[in-house]
């Protein structure tokens, strides 16, 4: 022990500690100096602070994240894997495609179509100025709405520098923006994905029939019937009808729910008098879709909560970037009315973060800005234009919850084969995620 | 033979590593009292016996079930093979039929002592009950499907939660649906004349994006509308929630009665002369002005306007007068409106940016 003792280390250890905290406040009145030093010199010069805030940006698991390798060919997009799809180079030849489909530009289908990350508005040269020519003719369209215009401008003129640096890589360009978030673009799925699983794709403008349901001999009526608030069009039946009934399986229940009309059955199961998953059928015969489930609060016990009406409600998808998160994502949409109800101001929202999907559901309304709250930041971090003098307040409703998606089978049930499942070797890089 | 005593007596007396000894049974309730276990696989019955013990028996028969496949088999050992242990026991494959099963020990085991083929029998009969009802718990699994979810590993759960954790933090929901929603009223998703907007804010958004859209455009034919803008906000205040488009009761400041009443009343013959006549009930006189306003920026977009104008100008004489048009969409285009001034028909081209600012403040 004598030959790595600390020459500087006081033997009392009353007097060490004393000095330790001594030299530790002043590093930290040091730092704390230093710091409101800067704020002040900034406070007079806001252009110090641009340069330095836009020098230093903090990274993010998010801004770091890593995607798997996808090769160029076709089978690549349908891959349920980590690749990334509706990105630079893909997007560029998709958007053309998607422009000209009529049926997408839907004046009325206010659901999930919004701006892709920023990663998308990369084109390059002419082909770019088509692209964004074209979104400025559509003027109703959902599509890329001019939220494209005015975003993608902004890209525009920082990516057509860039390219000759970058690769033509599948990694997303981490200039623009180091947050991830921003609506998906439902419309950019890519045509292998579609072809993968036809029915499911299917566009059909009916409202959807959701029956909802629950694992057998479980207690969560109450929470049944929440979920049957949050999706319209839906019903809860109670799985068993005594302790020695028949228990109907998921598959028999899913084939008399088809016959019947419904679109899609939602089970809800329970640990420990708690909803644990949620499993979602695609009725007939569709893919399977599980969900584990955690941190479940009922509006109630929110504090500030509204009570929902039945309007039927907007829907935001955010962040679903791999062909996984386009399905896990139409999904979630085909759950909904295609036309919402504006009027009722209600809003869910399934926004993907880290492969972990928070649901919430607001009501919401637009008012104007107060003078001491700040203005909306876009997703690169700087104010947006136009809205300058527009906040939307939103009250929390109903139940949420996160959601992770664990597996999803090709027909109804394990024994159907899987089309992807979770497994725990996929977390072990920090950075890959497989929405 | 001879060796079979030695062993029972060490196994019995002293020491034998398959033997269970469970506290007796001394309550009434339980059946039976049995204490003494032999956890050897090739034992018969389960107890620790004299009779029952394989290692103490050099003849010896036992019925085993396959654990993978669930065919029952008949092991046999003899006193010719006990002096090579690793061929001690013949495995007889039985008959997946019950009673074909049962012939065929009573045939192997065919004078043997009749405490082993009972036993035999007993347990063969036990196997094929318990693989019955396995059959059907598994088929009843395989039709329910899924019933077992196995539950995460802790070290698996704790990270999740951590993770999740940190992403709801780094997510930033409540901003994010606020920029989405706000992105979707910016880029006219909603239409319009969207329902979910009160009125005030809607033009509110409309004038920033003229302002950060068009107002590179047109500076020129733009005026009409800024002017248009700036008579707005004095009439701004509105009854908060109210998420309605028509207002019953306007406060609207004084300033812009005097100045615009008459200078509009010229006005109104110009435009639309159909709908300026609703407008002209209007007791509060300064909104006629704005949704007078209204009607000349509409002109151009106007064939939704006019038609609806036209289907509802009766029912509008009814309603209450007070009744808005809302702007449709920001129409560069050049009006003949007076401002402030004299009540003439004198063109004023102004730049009225930074005057809007002002008014912005001093509210």
């Amino acid at each position: 022990m004598a030959s790595h003792k600390n020459p500087e280390k006081i033997g009392n250890k009353i007097k060490r500690r004393e000095v330790q905290l001594k030299s530790k406040k002043q590093k930290e009145s040091t730092r704390r100096d230093d710091r409101l030093r800067r704020r002040r010199h900034e406070d007079k010069n806001p252009e110090l602070r641009q340069v330095r805030q836009a020098k230093n940006v903090p990274s993010t698991i998010d801004s770091k994240r890593t995607w798997d390798e996808a090769n160029e060919d076709e089978g690549a997009e349908a891959r349920l894997g980590a690749s990334v799809d509706v990105l630079n180079p893909k997007r560029r030849k998709v958007v053309e495609e998607e422009k000209q489909r009529p049926e997408d530009i839907d004046p009325e289908a206010h659901q999930a179509d919004g701006l892709e990350d920023d990663e998308e508005a990369v084109p390059v040269g002419v082909l770019g100025m088509d692209v964004v020519d074209e979104a400025k003719d559509d003027a109703d369209s959902m599509l890329d709405s001019a939220s494209e215009d005015e975003e993608g401008a902004n890209d525009n003129e920082e990516n057509e520098k860039d390219p000759p640096d970058r690769a033509e890589s599948e990694a997303p360009s981490a200039v623009p923006s180091t947050a991830t978030t921003a609506a998906t673009d439902l419309a950019l799925t890519p045509e292998a994905l579609i072809q993968k699983f036809p029915t499911f794709f299917a566009n059909t403008d009916k409202d959807p029939k959701v029956l909802v349901t629950t694992s057998i001999n479980s207690p969560l009526h109450w929470e049944a019937q929440l979920l049957t608030s949050l999706f319209p069009g839906s019903s809860y039946v109670k799985r068993t009808a005594h302790y020695h009934s028949y228990k109907y399986s998921i598959r028999e229940i899913s084939a008399y729910a088809a016959n019947k009309g419904f679109t899609h059955v939602v089970v809800l199961n329970e640990e420990r008098k708690r909803p644990k998953g949620l499993d979602i059928v695609a009725l007939p015969a569709g893919p399977m879709f599980h969900f584990s489930i955690s941190n479940w609060v009922e509006g109630a016990k929110l504090p500030g909560h509204g009570n929902p009406t039945n309007h039927y409600p907007e829907l935001i998808l955010n962040g679903f970037r791999t062909s996984l998160g386009l399905l896990t994502a139409h999904l979630f949409k085909s759950l909904f009315p295609p036309r919402p109800e504006i009027q009722g101001r209600q809003v869910v929202t399934l926004h993907n973060q880290r492969d972990y999907i928070f649901l919430r559901r607001h009501r919401y309304v637009f008012r104007e800005k107060r003078a001491t709250e700040k203005l909306i930041q876009g997703t690169d971090g700087k104010p947006m234009k136009g809205v300058e003098e527009i906040r939307a307040g939103l009250q929390e409703l109903g139940p949420r919850f996160t959601l992770k998606l664990r597996r999803i089978d090709q027909g109804i049930q394990r024994a159907s084969g899987q089309e992807w499942e979770w497994k725990g070797g996929d977390e072990k890089v920090r950075t890959r995620f497989s929405l | 033979m001879a060796s079979d005593e030695i062993v029972w007596h060490i196994i019995n007396q002293q020491f034998c590593s398959f033997k269970l000894k469970l506290p007796g049974n001394s309550s009434s309730h339980q059946k039976s009292t049995k204490s003494n276990f032999c956890r050897n696989e090739h034992n018969v019955t389960g107890l620790c016996n004299r009779q029952s013990c394989p290692l103490a028996n050099s003849r010896y028969a036992t019925i085993r079930a396959d654990p993978a496949t669930g065919r029952l088999y008949l092991y046999i050992k003899t006193t010719e093979r006990s002096h090579m242990p690793n061929k001690w026991w013949e495995k007889i494959r039985l008959s997946g039929n019950y009673t074909k099963a049962l012939q065929q020990v009573d045939e192997r085991l065919i004078y043997w002592p009749k405490f082993l083929l009972h036993k035999c029998k007993q347990r063969l009969t036990r196997l094929t009950q318990v693989r019955v009802r396995a059959q059907r718990l598994a088929k009843e699994q395989e039709r329910l499907g899924e019933t077992m979810v196995t539950r995460m590993a802790p070290k698996v759960r704790r990270r999740e939660e951590t993770r999740e954790r940190k992403a709801e933090a780094a997510a930033k929901i409540e901003r994010a649906i606020e920029r989405e929603l706000v992105e979707r009223l910016r880029s006219g998703a909603y239409g319009d004349r969207p329902l979910n907007v009160e009125e005030n804010v809607w033009k509110k958004v409309m004038r920033g994006l003229e302002q950060s859209k068009e107002g590179v455009l047109d500076e020129d034919l733009d005026q009409g509308i800024e002017e248009e803008d700036e008579e707005y906000e004095k009439e701004y205040e509105r009854e908060p929630g109210m998420a309605e488009e028509d207002a019953d009761v306007e406060f609207v400041s004084d300033i812009d009665e005097s100045d615009d009443e008459a200078g509009d009343m010229e006005e109104f013959d110009d435009w639309l002369g159909g709908q300026s006549g609703d407008e002209d009930a209007a007791s509060d006189v300064a909104s006629d002005a704005a949704s007078d306003e209204d009607e000349q920026a509409s002109e151009d977009g106007d064939g939704d306007e006019g038609d609806d104008g036209d289907d509802t100008a009766a029912l509008k004489k009814k309603l209450d007068s007070l009744k808005r048009k809302r702007p449709t969409a920001p129409v560069p285009k050049a009006r003949k409106k007076p401002s402030k001034g004299p009540k003439t028909n004198i063109e004023y081209e102004y730049v009225p940016e930074p005057a809007q600012r002002e008014m912005l403040l001093a509210k």
